[in-house]
């Protein structure tokens, strides 16, 4: 069973949907047949990382919402992110552009290992204030899931891979995708935002069933 | 209790409907009365996911 997710590094439901996923595909007996394959979404391609100021900060200036609305913003995310057993971190989290970062994904995704790559990205922004637009801690990040260095860095010199990102971010406007995550099941059945684990567990169960009939 | 039926971000019908976050391209599934948190792709603001159009 194919799964597609468009996510983006920095999105917190992005990051809380596919742990929610992740333990539904636990109790789910076929696990073992599912394909799960990231495609590249760029939600704040204009972020850009200020020294000194908060994400809050950062977010509530970006958007030009009340610093207070982006702090609830950001608390609701946390508390949400611990219930699902992830550690959201928005006092070292960094907001930064990930555009680069997804050109050096989509190279992890044409060596296989797209979905390590997410996962540790993941970990990068929200847990260890990792600033995701830096060249060198790309590639620091990248050789942890396995790439090789160079190979990185060339990428990362070059606007190598851009036509791959425009490509899934084209695909995800054809589809009228309006929010991240966003889930696609067997290419048939689209599901948005980050869900609880009973509904993913209640979606694989019937995208099975109907694979399978 | 009755559950709330709802179908989640599918259209079956595109032009009746005001629900914008359903693409066009992809069919239904009926899940229970979840609605779920998204990240919208064209504020870059994350909460919950809502309805455009109760009924519709």
């Amino acid at each position: 069973m194919k799964i597609t997710i468009w996510s983006d590094f920095v999105c917190p439901f992005c990051y809380i949907g596919e742990s929610h996923l992740s333990q539904a595909l636990e109790s789910f007996e076929h696990a073992d047949e599912v394909k799960i394959e990231y495609k590249s979404f760029l939600l704040m391609p204009d972020a850009e990382y200020v020294p000194g100021k908060s994400y809050a900060e950062t977010f509530s200036d970006m958007k030009g919402i009340p610093i207070e609305q982006a702090k609830l913003m950001l608390n609701q995310v946390v508390d949400m992110g611990k219930n699902s057993g992830l550690d959201i971190n928005y006092d070292i989290a960094k907001l930064s552009s990930t555009t680069d970062a997804h050109r050096v994904f989509q190279y992890a995704k044409k060596l296989g290992k797209g979905n390590e790559f997410f996962s540790r990205f993941y970990t990068a922004h929200f847990t260890e204030g990792e600033i995701l637009s830096e060249k060198e801690t790309i590639i620091r990040l990248a050789e942890d899931v396995g790439l090789d260095v160079d190979e990185v860095q060339r990428v990362l010199d070059s606007s190598e891979y851009n036509e791959s990102v425009t490509q899934e971010l084209q695909e995800a406007r054809a589809v009228g995708v309006q929010g991240v995550p966003f889930f696609v099941f067997i290419d048939k059945y689209a599901v948005s935002g980050a869900q609880p684990v009973e509904t993913f567990i209640q979606v694989l169960n019937k995208v099975w069933e109907e694979q399978k009939s | 209790m009755e559950k709330d039926k709802r179908v989640i971000n599918i259209d079956l019908n595109p032009k009746e409907s005001n629900n914008k976050n359903v693409p066009k391209k992809f069919e239904t599934i009926e899940i229970g009365d979840s609605s779920g948190f998204f990240c919208d792709v064209n504020t870059g603001v994350c909460g919950p996911i809502k309805k455009k159009e109760e009924g519709n």
